[in-house]
């Protein structure tokens, strides 16, 4: 099915490692901002499984898709900085830990 | 021939009417109760009086039959597939209706006069005729779920009369604890039904009952969920603990729900439910048995009793027990009969009680009575025919039926229950006639200090604390609307009995086309001799309770036979056979897994009502769930991915196995 | 292999997204209007626009009731089950304003009612979807929007449930993009009818695609153990924002996951796949009752209560087929009119400067207020599912489908979990009826009469529900 069999593999293993990198950023990094960025890093590992695989089916689905989340990632940017704006506005330093008044 | 088809299709406006005015009356009290001042008693007292004058116009409706169909069946409500809503008057259902609209009017009636110039006079009858409704909704029901509705509606209204007096702790206490010992069997109800659904596909009576052998082994675990809620709501053992308390309420009001109606209606349900028990020897061995029990221990604890109100409370739980028993162990008949005719003697007693109450400014305690013969002759009448009546002397209404239930026990093969049904029969006599001679013989007691009777803590003996909302401080209504009531009950309370009477009695002609024939045993002792030994049991405990409390000797020494027995009063019978503590402790041990549940809830509402009651102090389930919401996104990012991973996890060993 | 792009749209095509239009248009127009005005639109001019819009919207909607359409070469499915599910979005959209009318100031009212309008078009948008791209469309412009909803008041707390909001969901839809692009890899398709061909054996892909597609299904839906977002997000987020948050999303979310299980799920390996979704609906039930029980706010308390009945409605789609589904779908309505009208008595009783949600507002509300305290109770037992309340009949038709299709576990728990709410609920109904000693210092403010007609709306519509349980039957054909 697939011309591509080895670098397909490979497109696969390196949108994986992001993937992981972008999960590992959200839950280990205190400052909102990397946070962000580990996100666009799942985004973006998603896109690069999507184009890998258009190309392989030959169905441009898959790049449409990518330009789609490419969108979305930069208005969830857009969103995301201002919220950090917001709640840190009158903080010295950046750290959501010391964001906690909801709970229980 | 027992007939499944449940009543004649017809448009019964009679039916609807006397079934909806209740509701209305409710609600113009409650709307218009400032406007209506005293006219709101009238008001709710003429919508029950109407209702009755249709309930006996229904009659030859409900006793009608045709095709095997009995009864009158009004349609109201296509619901989901397989369930109509509907009302359905019946001969079960018309007993209910009598005793409820016609007992219920009594009531209301002489609420007027007991309530008059409380500060909530309007919402009282507002939620008494709201209870009446929901009363109404309950027996005249055609299904599950309407039977359910009502059920549910009735346990509020009890809460809510239950803690009318809401400045008082202890009235909230017990509503609180009636509400949740309550919701207990209302989540049993619900379980059953929902296997009667799941099982037959119907919700219908006619039809649950049509196809009950689609339940098959599953009958007996339906009969087990109606029952818990039925042991709930007519406080039978171990969840009566509410019962006594729930006598915190306004006398009218222990009158009418806590004992005329709504803790019989789990006599009533198993009575609807007689094709279900009449397959299930299980369940009625079980019901038999527990009904018998709470007899006797209802009975038991009635001797140790001061509070007026309380003596009476636990007569009302042994009673309960005693049609439980009977329709428990397949006499529906007998246990129909005891709740007709406990309704009246009942209610008598309560509205009795609270003649005395009324007139003693709220004192309940019988040890501070004494002597009240001569000073309400009125009200001696009426408590002793209601004694005779609930002691069973023959004659009196509560004879005939009890006897019935008595006897059929022994017919229907268990003399154990038989046993235990006579014992209880002497062990009553004992403690009503204890009331008797404490509260109407001897001398007045009322103005000896309570240290002397060994009342250390009046406040806990059961007196209430002397409260200014309570209507001894304001002007009396006329006597006569308070005598009127009593007065008429005496008839009932003497003759009802007389419609067993017989082999081919009245009653059950009445009943004939709606049980099944009973399969009775050969009985080594006939219902006469069953007559006679009751009668012996009375009269037994009778004499103990005269040479206790009512002969001479005893008189003289009153004071201090009564403090040697408070003082000595053992301390299984001064703490109720410890069941409160027994459920506290069981609470308490299985906290630790469920009581959890309660606990993260009972304690809040403990601490909102200023009231501490049940010591239930694990939490940790609730705890477990809010102890993840750290607050720290982080913490949430990881549960996150800790979910995920698990998710993955499974999938890739399930899509892996393929 | 279809290929979704080559194909050339006919006016049909458009004709589905009318009542898209018209809501995103009345976003615009509401907007524009701020614009042109000296210094702020007038709050019942706003308002005015994005009713007059919504209604538009569900007039047009529900003329589409019957009409059967696979627009956009399947991206987008018009039928019955779209239809009901976009009106009920829009009801909570319509409800939400009603909110607003009360609470919302004028400074910042056009921003806030347009990005309400566009998060509504978000949820109407995955109530049709059915290919990846338009769900994954429709739920970031839900939640995109809802980010900044949330955010919007001048308060530490409402940040702060904005980042959480952000930050979480995102990464969730990080989780269910991958898994869409797993989905992708393993069918060569975005449509979700391609799922179900694909071969189950010997695929890991498709599966750990779809457990990732699940997750992020389960994290809006507010799941355990994909739910510790949704109290603090609740309690944080403005009232009316609380009010569409908890029906929208779940009604999108429900909306696409009824349409995977239906139309994606390989029947191969059907029971396998989802016995995880049953499982985490299951563990809700309990687990959200229970989280109430210590709770005295009553967003956060409708949060965890809105956590464990997704649980019914999800064990709803266990029981399999059209019945399953018609259940749940008959369950969220009643949810949404129950949800709405608790939130809408919350709102009567707030004032501009403190919302009504703390468990001490509702004391002695009885005496006060004794129509909207009938009112919360009256929705407290349908949310509880008590008799005579809609909630019991969904409650009824849950467990028969459940016990119908061999689930009696997942049925075992919903009775768990529904004596366990009791008690939560309870709290509620005796707080308002409990005397209250400060009455009087109460008693101050008037009761905003749409808020008042909100609840009273919704209480009649459970009511008529409860009767005539209206499970559109017609509805289910259409879900493919």
């Amino acid at each position: 099915m697939s011309a591509l069999p080895v670098s397909l593999a490979s497109y696969i293993g390196l949108s994986a490692v992001m993937f992981f990198v972008g999960v590992a950023g959200v839950v280990l990094r205190r400052n909102p901002l990397v946070m962000l960025m580990s996100i666009e890093l799942m985004f973006n590992a998603a896109n690069i499984v999507f184009v890998a695989f258009a190309r392989a089916w030959m169905h441009n689905a898959g790049h449409i898709f990518a330009f789609l989340v490419i969108t979305v990632a930069a208005a969830e940017a857009a969103i995301g900085l201002a919220i950090v704006v917001a709640v840190f506005r009158s903080a010295k330093n950046v750290d959501v830990d010391e964001v906690a008044l909801l709970k229980g | 021939m027992i007939h499944h088809v449940m009543g004649v299709n017809g448009f019964y406006p009679l039916l609807m009417t006397l079934w909806l005015l209740p509701l209305a009356g409710a609600v113009l009290c409650w709307t218009f109760g400032p406007q209506l001042k005293q006219l709101a008693g009238w008001l709710g007292a003429a919508t029950l009086g109407t209702s009755f004058v249709l309930t006996l116009l229904s009659w030859s409706a409900a006793t009608q039959n045709s095709g095997g169909a009995l009864g009158a069946h009004q349609s109201l409500l296509s619901w989901i597939p397989g369930f109509d809503f509907g009302l359905l008057l019946d001969p079960l259902s018309l007993i209910w209706t009598f005793i409820i609209t016609g007992v219920g009017f009594l009531i209301h009636f002489y609420s007027i006069g007991y309530m008059h110039g409380d500060k909530a006079f309007a919402r009282f009858f507002a939620y008494m005729n709201f209870f009446v409704f929901a009363m109404l909704t309950l027996v005249l029901s055609d299904n599950f779920v309407g039977l359910l509705v009502g059920w549910g509606l009735v346990g509020l209204a009890s809460y809510f009369l239950i803690g009318f007096w809401f400045e008082r702790p202890s009235a909230v206490a017990a509503a609180r604890k009636a509400f949740v010992i309550n919701v207990v069997g209302d989540v049993a109800i619900m379980f059953a039904i929902f296997v009667i659904f799941t099982k037959v596909g119907a919700l219908g009576f006619g039809d649950v009952f049509a196809n009950a052998s689609q339940l098959g082994d599953w009958v007996f675990v339906v009969c087990v969920g109606l029952f818990i809620g039925a042991a709930a709501k007519s406080a039978q053992l171990p969840l009566h603990t509410w019962l006594p308390d729930a006598m915190e309420g306004p006398t009218p009001v222990s009158a009418l729900i806590h004992a005329a109606t709504m803790v019989t209606a789990g006599v009533y349900l198993i009575a609807r439910c007689a094709p279900l028990w009449s397959v299930s020897s299980d369940a009625q061995m079980l019901v038999g048995t527990i009904g018998a029990l709470t007899a006797l221990v209802g009975a038991i604890l009635g001797t140790a009793q001061w509070d007026i109100k309380r003596i009476l409370a636990y007569s009302t739980m042994s009673q309960i027990g005693y049609m439980i028993m009977g329709v428990g162990v397949g006499a529906f008949e007998g246990g129909v009969a005891h709740f007709f005719t406990h309704a009246f003697f009942k209610a008598q007693l309560f509205l009795g009680s609270g003649l005395i109450i009324h007139a003693l400014a709220n004192e309940q305690d019988v040890r501070r009575m004494g002597g009240l013969m001569k000073k309400m002759p009125f009200a001696f009448v009426a408590m002793l025919t209601g004694v005779l009546a609930i002691c069973g002397i023959p004659g009196f209404s509560g004879a005939f039926s009890k006897d019935a239930v008595i006897y059929g026990a022994l017919a229907h093969g268990h003399p154990w229950l038989y046993a235990i049904g006579l014992i209880t029969a002497g062990i009553t006599a004992y403690y009503m006639f204890r009331m008797i001679f404490l509260t109407f013989f001897g001398s007045y007691r009322g103005d000896v200090d309570p240290s002397e009777l060994g009342i250390r803590h009046p406040e806990l003996a059961g007196t209430p604390a002397h409260d200014e909302h309570e209507p001894h401080e304001h002007d009396h209504a006329p006597a006569w609307i308070m005598a009127v009531p009593v007065g008429l009950l005496i008839v009932p309370t003497v003759f009802a009995g007389w419609l067993m009477f017989g082999e081919h009695s009245w009653w059950s002609q009445f009943f004939s086309a709606q049980f099944a024939p009973e399969h009775t045993v050969a009985t080594p002792v006939s219902d006469v001799m069953t007559t006679v030994f009751a009668v012996a049991a009375v009269l037994a405990g009778f004499a103990i309770a005269y040479l206790r409390y009512g002969a001479p000797a005893a008189m003289e020494h009153a004071i201090e036979r009564l403090r040697t027995e408070t003082v000595r009063m053992p301390g299984a019978l001064a703490n109720a056979l410890y069941f409160d503590a027994a459920l506290d402790a069981l609470f308490v041990r299985t906290s630790q897994l469920l009581g959890t549940l309660f606990g993260r809830l009972i304690d809040p509402l403990v601490i909102d009502g200023g009231v501490r009651e049940v010591a239930l102090s694990a939490r940790w389930l609730g705890t477990l769930v809010r102890s993840f919401q750290t607050g720290l996104v982080r913490a949430y990012a990881l549960i996150l991915v800790i979910g995920v991973a698990c998710f993955v996890a499974y999938y890739a060993i399930a899509g892996g196995v393929h | 292999m279809t290929n979704v792009i080559a194909n050339p749209y006919t006016s049909a095509d458009w004709n589905v997204l009318y009542p898209l239009g018209i809501v995103a248009l009345g976003a615009l127009a509401v907007l524009f209007v701020d614009l042109v005005s000296k210094k702020h639109a007038p709050k019942w001019l706003t308002l005015a626009l994005a009713g007059l819009s919504v209604i538009g919207a569900g007039v047009v909607c529900a003329q589409q009731y019957g009409q059967n359409y696979d627009a956009f070469g399947g991206g987008f499915l018009l039928g019955g089950f779209a239809v009901v599910m976009q009106e009920l979005v829009l009801v909570a959209a319509l409800g939400t304003l009603a909110l607003y009318a009360t609470l919302g100031d004028e400074e910042r009212m056009a921003g806030t009612i347009a990005l309400l309008l566009w998060s509504t078009c978000g949820a109407m948008l995955m109530a049709g979807a059915a290919n990846l791209m338009t769900i994954f469309l429709g739920l970031e412009l839900l939640s995109l929007a809802l980010y900044c909803l949330c955010g919007l008041r001048e308060n530490a707390i409402a940040r702060e449930a904005a980042l959480k909001y952000l930050i979480l969901s995102s990464t969730a839809s990080g989780f269910l993009l991958y898994g869409m692009a797993l989905l992708f890899g393993s069918t060569g398709s975005v449509a979700l009818a391609a799922i179900a061909q694909a071969p189950v054996a010997g695929n890991p892909m498709l599966w750990i695609g779809c457990a990732l597609f699940l997750v992020g299904l389960a994290f809006k839906l507010s799941l355990v153990p994909f739910h510790a977002w949704s109290p603090d997000v609740y309690e944080g987020a403005p009232l009316p924002v609380t009010a569409f948050m908890s029906v929208a999303t779940k009604v999108g979310a429900l909306a696409v996951l009824a349409r995977f299980v239906d139309a994606a799920v390989p029947s191969a390996g059907a029971e396998k796949l989802l016995l995880p979704l049953w499982i985490i609906a299951g563990i809700s039930m309990v687990a959200g009752n229970l989280g109430m029980l210590a709770q005295h706010d009553l967003k956060r308390l409708l949060a965890f209560s809105g956590i464990a009945q997704v649980g019914y409605i999800v064990a709803a789609l266990a029981g399999g087929g059209a019945l399953g589904l018609r259940y749940a779908l008959f369950y969220l309505i009643a949810y949404t009119f129950m949800n709405l009208g608790a939130f809408a008595v919350a709102t009567a009783i707030s004032t501009q400067a403190e919302e009504g949600s703390r468990l001490a507002n509702y004391h002695g509300l009885a005496q006060r207020r004794p129509f909207l305290a009938a009112a919360m109770t009256f929705f407290m037992l349908a949310l509880a599912g008590m008799p005579p309340t809609a909630g019991f009949v969904g409650k009824i038709l849950i467990l028969s489908a459940n016990v119908g299709a061999g689930y009696a576990w997942l049925a075992g728990l919903l009775i768990l979990g529904t004596a366990i709410s009791l008690y939560a609920y309870a709290k509620i109904i005796r707080a308002m009826y409990v005397r209250d000693e400060h009455a009087h210092a109460r008693e101050a403010h008037p009761v905003s009469p749409l808020a008042w007609a909100s609840a009273a709306v919704c209480a009649a519509v459970l009511l008529v529900l409860t009767f005539y349980p209206l499970a559109p039957s017609n509805v289910i054909p259409l879900v493919r």
